[in-house]
């Protein structure tokens, strides 16, 4: 071993590398990152879990849901449409550009789209062809705008309206990304599934909310006991062959409550810097004030 | 000298099944004592590999050309650039949408939430001070306040109270923001107000006092040069 200290350097230099790499550059890009504004009344993003969350985070872990549930959108692409926000009062102006962004329009179908504003004009283009047709549709006092949509299998899943990114999982400690799917994403369940009372019964029986759902049921969260002077307000309503005899009731513990707490705060949805999302087109003539239709509105399919 | 077994078996470990080609079959057969302990020599890298690790570090470098964003936090795949992700983010720097919340807090009181002002204040919906082109006579209102008979929409008003300065309390961009929501809704369309073109006008007017003083009035707003 006459070589030894150059031997010894060569692997400190590439360990070394390689944490410079790994942990050192990452930890200064996004080490120091904080809440940011965001969604339709810019609160800030990500929220601070609620304790019960948190406490549900800790159960979650430790049934192992992760082994089934990725908390992880992808997102392969980004397509762009041209909507027409509002026609103006320009009408032949508008209809022969339209006509010239979107040439094979019947003349019903053009003043169809202009009546119908805000309205897409097309959609599923790449970057430069919707700023050309955009040029088209430049018209003084009409609006047209470019829209933004994510694209990828997630995405049409219904899993989430972006990519996750790290800025979602500020509050994570420990992070379960998780890399196996034989359950659906649960980054945007809380979007999906609000209903408290449905996840409790879901994790109860799975199949009495899923036909056919692999998903194994987690009743020793759950309590069965006498029914006491009155029946308990957060008593499941177990119908079928699940109900339990009659004077008996089933309430979830302190544990399942935790949990769902926590499933109803996995709502990562909101546009952010760097994972946009579609601001949806305003009218500028609109009367009304109401915030803007950025709210989740995707009536997402599970996997079903 | 009968060779020890202890070094013998050390000086055959080359014969085992790691030892180089090169070595002579039955070293341990000669006299190991003697023998020196083997040592790794120097040789020179072929210029093949050189040419290889080469290739392979540019190779490296252009595929982080094309695929690290430059290296920005903020740039995550698919979207290859800072500039891509900064023109995607047009809702962003959507001033007018910042601005409604301000406006409820600062101005709603008096002007109500659907602009349409009252007992307190004149109307903003459908005001030609507020839709003007130039929105250099609009800036002054908040910045040093205005008081005294004003039209608007071809309607007479007087408020003896008149319209407290806010350039104090409003930052260039809360007040770019605000101006923006109050250009673009209830029916306004008017393009947005810049927060540098509100630094412009403070600079203009700088030694006029904000600490409600110096308010307009109509006559004398009327008096300041609009850019065509
Ligand atoms: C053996 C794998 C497995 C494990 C472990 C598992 N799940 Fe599931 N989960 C599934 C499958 C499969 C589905 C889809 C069928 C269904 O909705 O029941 C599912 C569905 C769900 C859904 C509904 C998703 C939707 O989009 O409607 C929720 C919520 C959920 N699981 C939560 C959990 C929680 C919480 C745990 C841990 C206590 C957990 N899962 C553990 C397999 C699993
Ligand atoms: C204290 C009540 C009050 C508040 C708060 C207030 N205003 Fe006013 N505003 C008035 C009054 C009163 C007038 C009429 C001034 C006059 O008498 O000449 C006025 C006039 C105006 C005008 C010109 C007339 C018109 O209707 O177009 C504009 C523009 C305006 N305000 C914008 C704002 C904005 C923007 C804010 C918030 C930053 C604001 N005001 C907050 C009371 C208020």
């Amino acid at each position: 071993m006459n070589q030894g200290p150059l031997i010894f350097l060569g692997a400190l230099l590439a360990l070394a590398a390689s944490w410079c790499g790994m942990v050192v550059v990452p930890n200064v890009q996004i080490g120091r990152q904080q809440q940011v504004a965001a969604g339709p009344s810019n609160s800030r993003y990500p929220a601070i879990p609620s304790g019960e969350a948190q406490r549900g985070r800790d159960v979650y872990r430790a049934q192992g849901c992760f082994y089934c549930h990725t908390t992880n959108v992808r997102q392969s692409g980004a397509k762009f449409d041209v909507v027409l926000a509002s026609a103006g009062t320009n009408k032949a102006a508008l209809a022969s550009g339209l006509r010239a962004a979107r040439p094979g329009l019947t003349p019903a179908e053009v003043s169809q789209i202009m009546e119908q504003a805000p309205k897409p004009v097309l959609q599923g283009l790449t970057r430069a062809e919707a700023e050309t047709a955009l040029k088209h549709l430049t018209v003084p006092d009409a609006k047209a705008e470019i829209i933004l949509v994510p694209t990828g299998p997630d995405i049409e899943r219904g899993w989430g309206r972006r990519m996750s990114v790290a800025q979602d999982y500020l509050f994570d400690q420990p992070l379960m990304l998780s890399k196996q799917r034989i359950g659906p994403d649960l980054t945007t369940i809380a979007a999906r599934q609000r209903d408290p009372s449905w996840h409790l019964l879901h994790l109860y029986n799975p199949q009495s909310k899923v036909n056919g759902s692999t998903m194994p049921p987690y009743r020793f969260l759950f309590e069965k006991r006498k029914i006491g002077r009155h029946p308990s307000p957060d008593a499941l309503q177990l119908t079928g062959e699940d109900a339990v005899e009659p004077g008996y009731e089933v309430v979830p513990t302190e544990r399942a409550r935790a949990l769902v707490a926590y499933l109803l705060s996995m709502d990562a949805q909101f546009g952010l810097f760097e994972a946009p999302l579609p601001v949806e087109p305003k009218r500028p003539d609109a009367t009304t004030n109401q915030p803007s239709a950025t709210a989740p509105t995707n009536a997402a399919p599970t996997n079903r | 000298m009968k060779p020890d077994p202890k070094k013998s078996s050390n000086a055959a470990r080359p014969n085992g099944p790691g030892a180089g080609k090169g070595s002579s079959p039955n070293v341990s057969a000669k006299s190991p004592a003697n023998e020196a302990e083997p040592t790794a020599g120097l040789a020179h890298t072929p210029i093949w590999l050189i040419i290889l690790f080469a290739a392979l570090f540019y190779w490296g470098q252009l595929y982080l050309d094309n695929h690290a964003g430059g290296f920005d936090p903020q740039v995550y795949e698919p979207y290859e650039s800072a500039k891509l992700v900064k023109a995607l983010n047009t809702g962003a720097d959507d001033l007018a949408a910042k601005g409604e919340p301000l406006y409820g807090m600062v101005c709603a009181a008096c002007h109500q939430p659907n602009g349409s002002g009252g007992a307190l204040a004149p109307p903003l919906a459908g005001s030609e001070w507020v839709t003007a082109a130039d929105p250099s006579r609009l800036i002054r209102i908040p910045l040093h306040g205005l008081s005294g008979p004003i039209q608007v929409k071809g309607q007479d008003y007087t408020f003896p109270s008149g319209m407290t300065a806010m350039g104090e309390v409003l930052s260039d961009d809360s007040l770019a923001a605000i101006l923006s929501y109050i250009r673009q809704s209830w029916g306004n369309s008017a393009p947005q107000v810049t927060p540098a073109q509100v630094a412009k006008v403070r600079q203009d007017t700088a030694n006029r006092p904000m600490n409600g003083t110096a308010t307009w009035t109509a006559d004398e707003l009327l008096k300041v040069p609009l850019a065509q």
